[in-house]
């Protein structure tokens, strides 16, 4: 393309200013909702998809909401604490359970955090150590916190070495992976979060735990159906604490898609109509544009303009408001997939826009559509 | 040489349809100036378009030198629009709100011949007798002024084939004798200069006259 094309270009959308500045506003309106969109989309997939790659059986069923809750109102004291350490030791009792609990062993007046992990909890989330070793199992249900090893997130690697003890008494066997992470099942309040900063350490017998007065990792509890658990509501009950709600793998997926959907679909149809309405004015533009300067562009076809030449013209402008309009709204957002998808779309919109005056010149030659507004 | 073999070109009329040219044949030679005369609706401007390859012939063939410009993919037919062939029309087919500079520079946007373009226009203009007009909006032009741009925008890229439709329509006496003076130079200059007109003045200063009638040369 030669310098006069482009300044033919710039030309016409100078004159026509006003027009190409509300339909890039219009645009980017467009633009910045199917990036919300996006963004919406992202928060749920990496959940999903978190969910799918994971060992978790459908026999497991996570507990969500009420566990925070006794009649009194939300758990704030240690009274409320220990209750809930209750029904973690009765769940631990009755069913096989999996997961983690953060946990506190004082050391030097200050309490260091701990997470007690369970037998199958490296497995479940494909957790490896990058140095060391996993623990073996006889180190699970042990009947005393002596000798206790201990596996390190990532983040400690360069504090620590392997065969360090940990608050002077746990001994470090392993480093775990970078970006180490597991994930809750609790509906749509579940979320993928890292471990690099856990202290792993196996979980001791109940016994020992009650002992030290620690919680038991009930995260995940097995069960054949829903109406097995019951019996923790039950006891629940007896101690004043509101009854848990149980999800499963399937409804935890389900719910997740379930809220990301019910905020996605309005948000989409605005988007569509915005979007349609901008395709709409931008196609309507072009044509009024043909038709206005139809024997300007037949005194360059004349001269030699190919059917190229006048649609990339008539085109140019369309393509610059929607990239204009996309880069604006990628600022916005500032992620690599959604500045592809906007852009992506910013093509899209251009080719659907020119495609109806590609066809009209293509169809009716500029010498009879002279021929007809004369 | 220009050759027009069997032309004809139908329209859809109402429920039938309008035979614009009905088998029109001839040939023109190098640097020939002639004139094609008839009633209005007899079909010349009809023949133009085609030769100007505006438009494309129901039947028939019509070659540019050895090449068959009839049959031309439309991308190809506007490379040889833009190299071979300028336009002069009674409407002068300008553009109002250009300078007579970027009119005549209009063929230059889309040439691919390797001259000086802005020398190109000023030695043009200068021809035409509007050096003085260069910058001049076209707008601001008299009727003989713009038909002269329109001539200097039709010789600018140097073609070899000059399309004329009612060029002095629009004009006086003066003006258009000027006007016909500037084709017979660019005739004797080599061009080959096809003028439609049903002026007969205009038509007796052609060495070579067709006339048509109902879409047939008589």
């Amino acid at each position: 393309m030669n310098l006069n094309k482009i300044k033919l270009i710039f030309g016409d959308i100078r004159l026509n200013l006003r027009a190409y500045i509300m339909l890039t506003v219009q645009s980017v309106i467009a633009f910045l909702v199917i990036g919300v969109i996006l963004l919406v989309s992202n928060v749920a997939s990496p959940k999903i998809n978190a969910l799918d790659s994971f060992d978790l059986s459908d026999n497991y069923y996570g507990c969500i909401r009420t566990e925070v809750y006794t009649n009194h109102g939300i758990v704030s004291g240690e009274e409320d604490r220990q209750l809930r350490k209750e029904i973690e030791y009765f769940i631990a009792e009755n069913y096989e359970v999996q997961g983690s609990i953060d946990s506190y062993i004082t050391y030097q007046g200050e309490e260091e955090g701990i997470e007690f992990v369970t037998e199958k909890f490296f497995d479940i989330f494909h957790l490896e150590v990058q140095e060391g070793r996993l623990f073996e199992k006889s180190e699970y249900g042990q009947d005393s916190l002596d000798n206790t090893p201990v596996i390190l997130g990532a983040a400690y690697k360069d504090e620590y070495k392997l065969g360090d003890m940990y608050l002077d008494r746990f001994e470090i066997v392993g480093f775990l992976k970078d970006d180490s992470n597991i994930i809750t099942l609790a509906g749509d309040l579940s979320s993928l979060f890292c471990i690099d900063n856990y202290i792993c350490a196996p979980v001791k017998s109940l016994k020992c735990m009650k002992e030290n007065n620690l919680g038991y990792p009930t995260e995940l509890i097995c069960a054949e159906d829903k109406g097995d658990l019951k019996k923790i509501n039950d006891y629940a009950n007896e101690l004043g604490v509101y009854p848990y709600n149980y999800v499963s793998l399937p409804e935890t997926k389900a719910l997740i898609n379930a809220v990301a959907n019910q905020v996605n679909l309005p948000l989409l149809l605005i988007s569509l109509m915005i979007t349609l309405l901008a395709l709409l004015c931008l196609i309507q533009s072009m044509l009024e544009f043909v038709k206005k300067n139809i024997v300007e562009l037949l005194i360059h076809m004349m001269c030699g303009a190919k059917l190229s030449d006048i649609i990339l013209r008539v085109g140019a402008g369309t393509a610059l408001t929607a990239f204009i309009s996309a880069a604006a709204a990628s600022l916005v957002f500032r992620s690599a997939s959604t500045t592809a998808v906007l852009f992506i779309t910013a093509t899209a919109v251009t080719v659907i826009a020119v495609l109806p005056v590609a066809v009209r010149l293509k169809l009716k030659p500029l010498i009879v559509a002279v021929k007809e507004e004369k | 040489m220009l050759k027009v073999n069997n032309l004809v070109k139908i329209y859809p009329s109402g429920d039938g349809e309008l035979r614009a040219l009905d088998g029109v044949s001839f040939e023109v030679a190098d640097g020939e100036l002639i004139a094609v005369t008839g009633r209005s609706g007899s079909g010349k401007s009809t023949l133009l378009n085609i030769m100007g390859l505006l438009d494309k012939p129901t039947e028939g063939e019509y070659y540019i030198g050895d090449k068959k410009a009839s049959g031309l993919p439309l991308r190809e037919q506007a490379k040889v629009r833009n190299a071979e062939i300028g336009f002069v029309v009674q409407d002068f087919a300008l553009v109002e709100k250009y300078t007579v500079k970027q009119n005549v520079n209009i063929p230059l946007i889309y040439s691919k011949k390797q001259i000086d373009k802005e020398r190109a226009i000023r030695e043009v203009l200068q021809r035409v007798g509007l050096s003085d007009k260069i910058n001049t909006p076209v707008y601001k032009l008299s009727g003989g002024q713009k038909q002269r741009t329109a001539i200097a925008r039709a010789v600018v890229n140097d073609p070899s084939v000059i399309l004329a439709d009612e060029p002095t329509g629009a004009l006086d006496s003066e003006n258009a004798n000027g006007i016909m003076t500037l084709f017979e130079s660019l005739s004797r200059a080599g061009k080959t200069v096809v003028i439609v007109t049903h002026d007969q003045n205009l038509a007796a200063r052609c060495p070579r006259r067709i006339v048509l009638e109902d879409g047939r040369i008589v």
